[in-house]
């Protein structure tokens, strides 16, 4: 069975609180690569994948910190150590499965400086998360990244032949999108919630 | 300046230029963090006060207690760590505790601190420190006046034994005991605080029985 | 030859100040920075507060890396614009907290993800890592400028009609229905689409006007 808090912590990263749509985090690769539903899914999966290392950094980094108690250095710890963990697997990816980096590799130095990815480290620190939430955490958080992607992308794909206005092509209509998608979302407000 | 060594020679190599950056970035942190903490302090500790004296209107003054992992309490400075706060009137007579709790709402987790009265039979009062729940709607939990209002001197609705019986939601207009006031469009984000309150007091009463805040007088510790 | 690019770009200053405001603007023209503008405006105060602060980070590193432009090692390049920026935004946000408590706890993560934001590091990497402390630091304050403009507009907007307040103050009468949804992440949404519609709108007549000529 799985664990009720622990179920209700990934929905909700998920789905009610979805980092995209709900938090406007990741907003610039959401607008600019979402435009077809493949390179979508895999660029959700990259980052699914660098925010649950960047978790485990986090959560290391946290706990050694708030034992010398200079959690003033967070911020800046998160983000050299997050950085060249990606790196490393970067490189390690390419040596192992050069497949695999060709379809994951472009996007990881993009991912780097994705607002999600230090996100889930800082929401996890700030709401003092255990270690199996943080991976639950992170994983919602990349399911919910993938899941708006992939949405975004199924819709620019049909509205590539629709007659959109010049004024609106490109970031104009993609936020209109953006903002029914999140306005859909919303519906699964509550669902978290063990009443 | 560190950098001004570094400027003279045209090409530093790559990892001793990013020691000193990093050094250097680590000591202004450090340096500001320094210089910053005491308003820090100040303001977190006006924050949450306010709040504090907020629930428990007879008080002027309050202390701040860390439970201690056998139960008992140990008077803490640090107001962010307490998990009780001891309000006295302006003659130093106990005027109430404060507990902060918090638990799921609507959208997220909400943080909030309610007073209850030395008897342990009233609810003083009840403030949201925070919550994520939404705007125009679930959000009123922090500034409806009449659902706060609701908490005030709100009696406690006892069960045989004596314990207290979870908060319910009010289906009539003069609320009985142990009823708060409804929010239209609000419902779940009501539920949500009337359920943590209920999970702290079942936890707290008990363990306040055990204290007797009234020997302990001001100016004494 | 630092003295050749000085003289070479002299003029361009004041341009790179407007072009941050208008034809280059970070968040109608580029798209960047995004993610905070949606997230924070959802009050004026809130608005401006955000954008204050970013605007403060980007000048504070752009001169710092722009005057370290020949000392830093290309292959450490952006890992050193990344420390200088953490460093200027982890002091912000302690100054924050140490002057306004409320509005820090209101802003809550997004002020340390000042550091995500792409508009400071394409800033950086695209200007300020090239050329003198004084076209970056006119640059940084046209785009900071720009930057706080557009976050003030929507924050503005979404007050206004989302509670009927601008600063907290009651603005509308009371009969006015508050339209919560502009409060909401949809809202959000929805207003940065009409700002930049409108925008292309102004900029598509503009250009017109200048065929014309």
């Amino acid at each position: 069975m799985i664990d009720a808090e622990l179920w209700s912590l990934f929905v909700n990263a998920a789905l009610v609180n979805n980092f995209v749509l709900a938090y406007f985090l990741g907003i610039c690769p959401f607008l600019g690569v979402s435009s077809r539903i493949d390179s979508a899914a895999r660029m959700g999966v990259a980052v699914t994948f660098v925010m649950l290392i960047a978790s485990l950094c986090a959560f290391g980094l946290h706990r050694m910190l708030t034992l010398i108690d200079a959690r003033y250095l967070e911020l800046i710890a998160f983000i050299v150590v997050i950085a060249s963990t990606v790196q490393l697997v970067e490189m390690f990816v390419r040596k192992v499965s050069p497949a695999l980096f060709e379809a994951l590799g472009l996007y990881l130095p993009l991912i780097t400086t994705n607002c999600a990815i230090l996100a889930v480290a800082l929401f996890q620190t700030q709401r003092g998360y255990g270690l199996l939430e943080c991976v639950v955490f992170a994983l919602g958080a990349g399911v919910g990244f993938t899941l708006a992607l992939v949405l975004m992308a199924g819709i620019r794909e049909k509205l590539a032949l629709g007659a959109v206005p010049d004024a609106a092509r490109g970031v104009a209509i993609t936020l209109l999108l953006a903002g029914i998608l999140s306005l859909a979302f919303m519906g699964f407000a509550g669902v978290g919630v063990e009443t | 300046m560190s950098e001004d060594k570094v400027l003279g020679n045209s090409a530093p190599s790559p990892q001793r230029f990013l020691v000193v950056i990093a050094v250097v970035a680590g000591f202004a942190i450090a340096g500001v963090h320094e210089l910053t903490r005491p308003w820090v302090a100040e303001q977190r500790a006006t924050l949450l006060g306010r709040s504090v004296l907020d629930v428990l209107p007879e008080a002027v003054t309050f202390e701040a207690y860390r439970l201690r992992t056998d139960g008992s309490l140990e008077r803490i400075e640090e107001p962010d760590a307490a998990a009780l706060f001891l309000g006295r009137d302006a003659d130093g007579r106990v005027a109430g505790v404060a507990i902060p709790a918090s638990g799921f709402g609507y959208q997220d987790r909400i943080g909030l601190v309610y007073g209850l009265d030395p008897e342990q039979r009233r609810l003083l009062g009840m403030r949201v420190l925070e919550s994520r729940e939404t705007p125009g709607l679930g959000a009123r939990i922090a500034d409806d006046a009449a659902f706060l209002e609701s908490f005030v001197s709100l009696e406690l609705s006892l069960d045989d034994a004596g314990r207290p019986r979870p908060l319910r939601i009010a289906a009539t207009a003069p609320a009985g005991p142990g009823e708060i006031d409804a929010i239209t469009g609000a419902t779940v984000s009501v539920r949500a605080v009337a359920r943590i309150i209920s999970e702290s007091l079942s936890e707290w009463l008990q363990r306040l029985q055990g204290l007797d805040f009234h020997l302990e007088e001001p100016g004494d510790g | 030859m630092a003295e050749a690019l000085e003289e070479l770009h002299a003029e361009t200053a004041t341009e790179r100040l407007q072009a941050g405001l208008w034809r280059q603007n970070p968040i109608l023209v580029q798209a960047l920075g995004m993610c905070p503008t949606l997230a924070v405006s959802n009050t004026a105060a809130n608005a401006l507060t955000m954008g204050l602060a970013t605007a403060a980070v980007l000048l504070g590193s752009a001169l710092v890396i722009s005057t370290l432009r020949e000392t830093i090692p290309r292959q450490v390049r952006l890992a050193s614009f990344v420390l200088v920026i953490a460093t200027f935004v982890t002091i912000t946000d302690m100054l924050i907290e140490a002057i306004a408590i409320e509005m820090h706890r209101a802003l809550g993560a997004f002020l340390p993800l000042i550091v995500a934001n792409c508009l400071i590091l394409g800033r950086i990497e695209a200007l300020a890592s090239r050329r003198s402390p004084r076209l970056a630091a006119m640059d940084a304050l046209g785009m900071g400028a720009g930057f706080i403009c557009c976050l003030l507009a929507l924050g503005a907007v979404r007050e206004l009609l989302g509670q009927g307040t601008l600063f907290g103050i009651m603005l509308l009468p009371e009969r006015f229905e508050p339209w919560v949804v502009m409060l909401l992440p949809g809202g959000g949404f929805f207003a940065l689409a009409a700002l930049v519609l409108a925008f292309r709108w102004v900029q598509g007549h503009a250009d017109v006007v200048e065929r014309a000529r």
